[in-house]
């Protein structure tokens, strides 16, 4: 009995003594405090300025290299904001930074924004929209991708992305997050400062041909889907840029007015200006009124008659001279350039002598000019068409609308007083069509209305590079059926 | 020692007493000297044959044959003797005090049931049939094949380890989910399972039918272990790093009781592998009452909670950075290694048994068992998505986050060479990246989760447990009647009832402060019931459902023995039935994953029967064969049982044929058995699940792609109809070439192929059981372990208790697992349904040529010594293997990414496939290292 008990003992002390020691910790795991943003800061004279980046390529550009080279030796950074976010996948493998938190600019620091290429998807995982970071450029390159500045490794012909293995020691990490504020600006204000920048744009709609259209999704989506916003307060519109591969690339683009926060960039041709969200919730769009123009429904016609009322061709013209015809109406409503003519035989050549108009090395803040033409008595003939041709070189932004009035009284005073509803059925040429070919606006039908019309080709544009393009116009044609 | 008791043998033969011929003697225990009961005692060549009582004693009284006799005395666990006698005629021949050693093979069985534990739950799921081998057997081939072939994942014919029926007092423990036996559910308590009863094979069980693998029933009836208490520590590099076993058994008491206590534990933070960690318990009690010579009640209960990390499998690339102890699943957290892919099964049984014996000749044997519990595999969870509604109303999902594996091939060196070849400097980044880490960021993952925190969003980043929590009540009576000296008569009724709850559950947050129930690639939800649910650790998240299964089976089986003969005859009949009940509304299959499905129902036949006919003592052959047909396991049966009730297309009974033939030769000096089998098993199906990282044009056809996400998609492939050829022979030879010398050699040569072209299916949450035609799979090599094994070795005993031995080993053909995706016609159309216009045959062949993996050598060492001291039992072994630390691999599977030709040739021409195999290498030298004591 005693050996028993003995027994019995000792597999109880060894019991306890498994049960003590022997642990094994593969669950019991505390949470870990957020690591990789110590206090870090970097002392101001490593410090330099975007501006400074931004020199440091125009620079390398005028030397004749595509892209700048930041040495091994030189110890410098820039500091800033992230303003873009990949978390609903509109962004990919980038960031974009910008050195504000708000729309305030100086001189020696300007507002401005890069772009960062990172060969790493969430991003957001890490770089959370507003998080302030330093961008050590040793070694790094500044070039031009996609249009807009960007920052990356590379080896003297093009920016590349910088890989994982080393992004963490690139983009380094501070622990200061910020609300950042979008600057507030009308599209046609916006220039190439503005770039990789985030911008709120105010009482925008969709385009109302494209109403009821997805973010991303329709058939003729590629890559992107372009969407185009237009301004209440001015008629300038500009495309909204979204990823094909984004969260909300299914979701219809609402349809009232209201604010678009999001990062002022080019497409990926950099042919146009865009803007591109964070999210879909950026779009803003709380008011019901939408502000679209009365326009002429009765659509395309199906035969054009043989009898002309009116044909222009612009060939008694003089070059590079306002654009001076009896009965028709060359009005500057702003700025100092006129609907002039021109010819070319370039590849971007005009049909013999044409009109245009050239906002471009304007230099003025604001371009409009309106082309009138005499008036046409609706009620003396049948089955009135317009057709027209135009053209443009690099339109960006800047836009020509085709534009009627029944009660305009002819006079220059007047012409912004009077209704003007579009002749939406017409073709004109657009921002993203290709400069080389005339496109015909074909066979606009204008029978279903009576009385006088005239019909006006008004540009909007500026100065400014981002806003500065030019659209060709000719062969101008009314013709009715006899 | 043995010399003179030799000695005292022959002196006894002078001792003549009685006028009557009689043989009688006495056997003791060589190292305590207490009787022996229950030894056989046989003459040889003769068919006298009888058992010691509990004094030990024993006596032939008629028709002994005279003059030189060859007497063999045995009981299991010990060391068989022979002892020359002479009998005279009218002579008593009485030799008393014949001792009998405490085998050390049953030291080995530790050493065997510690190798099997440790193989049979790995991450190569399926490997390992050797299950029934574990102690009992004394079969040379089949020891050999679980001491020496295991650890490289050999399996015995080539076939799966649900043939074979493990039984724990006559009560099934296959699980219906898998048809498989789970080892880890009394696994560190080898102590008290060492009474078990083997059928090998065809060849008849008492207890059930069986599988064509044969059958093992575990006895822990506490009145048939030895009494006493022993402790056992261990200690390993393999799985575990220490072991520590204390039992205690008390024996037959007076007062009609008898009891068992074990308790168990195993522990390591590191196995071979990294990051490996091993955390078992494992408690065993059973007690018995003789009520009284005929009723006896036994109860058992079987505790063994068991968690460990897992370790990935590899491709090439990665072993050639990081060697073949990497391990992808771990990361540092707070200085300390963190598994991700972390295993736990906590499933308790208790048993209730019932013994009645109605006389010395028919039994029943009455049991209930319940087993019930957990079952666990978690994995991180990427890409929590949150709900974004815009200003005017509408819903959206917004997610983020990428694959956290430092192996994800969009990390590796080999992505970098190929999509950046220019830009070299990127992969050599890459790979000093991966070489100085090269793990799991968890502390990038609480990052990215606390800026959610921070912003208000949820998780992005989350652990989850797959999880299958069963509840299985079996019950079942077995007859058994020894009709006369020559016909045994076995039967026995067999229920079970299983509910088991399957669902993934929210682990940890990470730092996060919930995980959208909402499939983050395309927005669906998982459960319409309560859309939109943000889950919170304990919760459950992406499917939810329960699996019912009731079998009923019935099994009756006669068994003949005569002297130059035996034979048996076998039939069983099961019916099987499964349902589903799905728990979660899932939004893509709404009307088909809510509420219970339909009923499956099986019914499965068994026929076999089989013979052995002794030409003489020496020469022995035998031959089964059989026929079963059989319930698909649950596995295999639903299509996509996370998401819907849909069933496999054409479902049928499995229908196994079997055949073999054995030829065995007992000398005094050579034993050797030599067997061939064929096995045709058809109408099988295999269900394949895994994360398949953009399979090509199967998904870009069905459903929607993304490629700014990571094109995960959890894939079923569906493999029906799938008939396999096992044909093959096993050699197994032993010679006692002296006293203290054995030599041992063992050989399996088979070939193991897919006979036939099966249906492809695939299904996933997007599309539902799409046919891609026949998979060209007639005549590939089966991926299970190497078809041909050969060991050779010796065992050295020496008298002083010391004994060692050493086997070399050589495996052959061991084959990967192909991806059946890949052996369809897509592997040849373009996206428009018409062949590749650079289709070329002759490549297109080599592409798909099986890759074979190199032969191998292992040597195995093992060796022990046992001591007597102050009446209790010491003795210690250790064993190595894998000597000189070979490393080769044991199995591997192409990845289902390369779907096509194009993508298959062009991955294959780089120099590092970026979708290369992934591989499983074997261990290298390990050692290990165990010391009981019994009291």
């Amino acid at each position: 009995m005693n050996k028993i008990n003995r027994i019995k003992n000792t597999l109880g002390i060894l019991v306890l003594i498994v049960l003590i020691s022997s642990c094994v910790n593969d669950d019991d795991y505390s949470i870990p405090n957020p690591s990789g943003e110590e206090n870090i800061s970097i002392p101001a004279e490593k410090l330099t300025t975007f501006r400074a980046i931004h020199n440091r390529f125009k620079q390398a550009v005028n030397n004749g290299d595509a892209i700048a080279e930041i040495y091994e030796d030189e110890d410098i950074y820039i500091e800033g904001y992230v303003v873009s976010s990949d978390a609903a996948g509109n962004f990919f493998k980038e960031l974009i930074i910008q050195n504000k938190i708000d729309e305030s600019t100086t001189d020696e620091d300007p507002r401005l924004g890069i772009k960062v290429d990172i060969n790493i998807a969430s991003l957001s995982d890490t770089y959370e929209l507003g998080r302030k970071v330093y961008i050590k450029l040793t070694g790094l390159s500044i070039g031009e991708s996609n249009g807009v500045l960007t920052i990356g490794t590379g080896d003297g012909a093009q920016v590349k992305q910088i890989q994982p293995a080393q992004y963490r020691s690139i983009v380094i990490k501070t622990e200061e997050v910020a609300t950042i504020t979008p600057k507030v600006a009308q599209i046609q204000d916006l220039t190439e400062q503005d770039l990789n920048t985030l911008i709120k744009l105010d009482n925008m709609q969709l385009n109302r041909f494209e109403l009821g259209a997805t973010f991303a999704t329709e058939s003729i989506d590629e890559f992107d889907g372009f969407r185009t916003l237009e301004s209440c307060d001015t008629g300038v519109s500009i495309l909204l840029q979204t990823s094909t591969f984004s969260d909300f690339k299914g979701l219809v683009v609402p349809q009232g007015q209201g604010s678009i926060t999001g990062v002022f960039s080019r497409d990926y041709g950099d042919d146009f200006n865009v803007l591109i969200i964070n999210s879909s919730t950026a779009v803003n769009f709380d008011s019901d009124l939408r502000c679209d123009p009365i326009e002429l429904t009765c659509g395309l016609a199906a035969t054009v008659g043989t009898g002309n009322l009116l044909y222009e061709d612009f060939e008694s013209q003089k070059n590079n001279k306002p654009i001076v015809i009896s009965g028709w109406t060359n009005y500057i409503e702003a700025g100092t350039e006129a609907w002039e003519a021109y010819s070319s035989a370039s590849s971007n050549a005009s049909l013999g002598r044409s009109a245009r108009f050239q906002a471009s090395s304007s230099g003025d803040a604001s371009n409009i000019g309106w082309l009138v033409t005499p008036a046409i008595n609706l009620d003396a003939q049948d089955g009135e068409t317009l057709r027209f041709k135009t053209s443009n070189s690099l339109a960006d932004s800047s836009f020509m609308e085709v534009l009627y009035s029944l009660d305009w009284d002819g006079t220059e005073n007047n012409i912004t007083s009077a209704t003007w509803g579009e002749l939406s059925a017409a073709y004109v040429v657009k921002d993203s069509d290709s400069f080389v070919p005339w496109f015909n606006s074909g066979s606009i039908d204008l029978s279903c209305v009576s009385g006088t019309m005239y019909i006006a080709f008004k540009f909007t544009g500026s100065g400014q590079d981002t806003f500065d393009g030019i659209y060709e116009l000719d062969e101008v044609r009314v013709d009715y059926v006899e | 020692m043995k010399k003179s008791l030799l000695i005292l043998c022959f002196l006894c033969f002078a001792c003549v007493s009685f006028a009557q011929t009689l043989v009688k003697g006495s056997v003791n225990n060589a190292v305590s000297f207490d009787p022996l009961i229950n030894v056989l005692v046989v003459i040889e060549q003769s068919t006298l044959s009888t058992k010691t009582d509990a004094s030990g004693r024993f006596s032939f009284f008629n028709n002994i044959p005279l003059g030189e006799q060859m007497l063999r005395i045995s009981k299991p666990g010990f060391i068989t003797k022979r002892f020359p006698i002479i009998v005279n005629e009218g002579e008593t021949v009485n030799i008393s005090d014949m001792s009998l050693e405490a085998d050390n093979a049953q030291v080995d069985n530790l050493f065997t049931i510690t190798l099997s534990d440790d193989e049979l739950d790995g991450d190569q799921s399926g490997y390992g049939n050797i299950s029934g081998l574990l102690s009992s057997s004394l079969d040379v081939f089949q020891r050999t094949a679980a001491f020496e072939f295991s650890s490289s994942f050999f399996r015995v014919r080539g076939l799966d380890s649900d043939n074979s029926s493990v039984l724990i007092n006559g009560i099934e423990m296959n699980k219906l989910y898998n048809g498989r036996p789970q080892w880890s559910n009394w696994g560190g308590m080898n102590d008290v399972l060492r009474n078990q009863e083997l059928t090998t094979g065809l060849t008849p069980s008492n207890y059930n039918f069986g599988g064509i693998l044969g059958t093992t029933n575990i006895n822990t009836r506490a009145s048939s272990m030895q009494s006493g208490a022993r402790i056992t520590y261990s200690s390993s590099n393999r799985s575990y790093s220490n072991r520590l076993m204390a039992t205690y058994a008390s024996g037959h008491l007076k007062n009609g009781w008898a009891y068992t206590l074990s308790v168990g534990r195993r522990w390591g933070n590191e196995g071979y592998q990294d990051a490996t960690v091993y955390d078992s318990n494992s408690l065993f009690a059973s007690a018995e009452k003789k009520l009284n010579d005929k009723h006896s009640l036994s109860f058992t209960g079987i505790y063994a909670p068991n968690r460990r990390g897992k370790s990935s499998a590899n491709t090439q690339e990665v072993y050639n950075l990081k060697g073949i102890k990497y391990n992808e699943y771990w990361g540092y957290q707070n200085g300390e290694k963190r598994n991700s892919r972390i295993k736990e099964v906590v499933e308790p049984i208790v048993m209730l048994n019932h013994y009645w014996n109605f006389n010395s000749k028919a039994s029943l044997n009455t049991n209930i068992g319940y087993q019930f519990g957990k079952f666990g595999n978690s994995r991180l969870a990427y890409g929590g998505a949150n709900l974004v509604t815009t200003n005017d109303g509408q819903q959206t999902f917004e997610s983020g986050g990428t694959n956290p594996s430092a192996s994800y091939y969009q990390k590796l060196p080999s992505y970098f060479e190929r999509n950046y070849a220019n830009d070299l400097g990127f992969a050599y980044q890459a790979q000093q990246a991966f070489l100085n880490d090269g793990q799991l960021d968890w502390q990038q993952l609480y990052n990215a989760n606390l800026i959610n925190t921070s912003l208000g969003k949820n998780a992005t980043y989350m652990l989850y447990e797959d999880r299958a929590d069963d509840k299985q009540l079996s019950i079942n009576t077995v007859y058994k009647n020894a009709i006369n000296d020559h016909v045994l008569f076995n039967a026995a009724v067999n229920y079970k009832t299983l509910k088991s709850e399957n669902f993934a559950e929210v682990l940890d947050l990470l730092g996060g402060t919930g995980f959208l129930n909402v499939d983050s690639f395309d927005g669906v939800q998982f459960n319409l019931e309560a859309p939109n649910t943000i889950a919170q650790v304990g919760d459950k998240y992406g499917y939810n459902y329960n699996m019912f299964a009731n079998v009923l089976s019935f099994y009756t089986q006669a068994q003949f023995n005569y002297n130059k003969v035996d034979y048996y005859v076998s039939a069983s009949i099961t019916n099987t039935q499964y349902q589903r009940e799905g728990l979660f509304k899932n939004e893509s299959f709404a009307n088909n994953s809510f509420g219970k499905g339909d009923a499956l129902s099986f019914t499965g036949f068994g026929l076999k029967a089989g013979t052995t006919y002794k030409i003489t003592g020496k020469h022995i052959v035998g031959a089964n064969v059989g026929y079963i047909t059989k319930a698909p396991s649950i596995r295999n049966s639903f299509s996509n049982s996370r998401s819907n009730h849909n069933i496999v297309p054409h479902i049928s009974e499995e229908k196994i044929t079997s055949v073999d033939v054995s030829y065995i030769y007992r000398s005094n000096i050579v034993k050797a058995k030599l067997t061939g089998f064929y096995t045709k098993i058809e109408d099988a199906n295999e269900i394949s699940f895994f994360f398949a990282d953009g399979i090509g044009n199967v998904i870009a056809e069905t459903a929607t792609q993304q490629s700014g996400n990571d094109q995960t998609e959890f894939i079923q492939e569906i493999l029906q109809g799938i008939n396999k050829n096992h044909v093959g022979a096993e050699l197994g030879v032993e010679a006692q070439v002296t006293p203290t010398i054995k030599l041992k050699g063992a050989a399996a040569y088979g070939q193991y192929t897919y006979a036939n072209n099966p249906d492809l299916y695939l299904s996933s949450d997007r599309f539902e059981n799409v046919y891609l035609g026949k998979s060209y799979l007639k005549d590939y090599r089966l991926a299970v372990g190497p078809h041909q094994a050969y060991s050779v070795g010796f065992e050295y005993r020496d008298p002083d208790y010391w004994w060692f031995g050493a086997t070399t080993n050589f495996f052959d053909k061991t084959y990967v697992d192909i991806s059946p995706l890949t052996r369809t016609n897509n592997f040849y159309k373009d996206i428009d349904g018409f062949p590749f216009l650079d289709y070329d045959e002759t490549l297109a062949k080599t592409l798909l040529k099986q890759e074979q993996f190199n032969n191998y050598i292992t040597v195995n060492l093992v060796g022990g010594k046992s001591w007597l001291v102050k009446g209790h039992y010491i003795s210690f072994f250790a064993s190595i293997n894998n000597l000189f630390d070979k490393v080769y691999k044991t199995g591997g599977f192409e990845q289902g990414r390369n779907a096509n030709y194009r993508q298959l040739r062009d991955d294959k021409a780089l120099n590092k496939p970026v979708f290369g195999a992934k591989y499983w290498y074997g261990r290298g030298a390990t050692y290990f290292l165990n010391l009981n004591v019994r009291f």
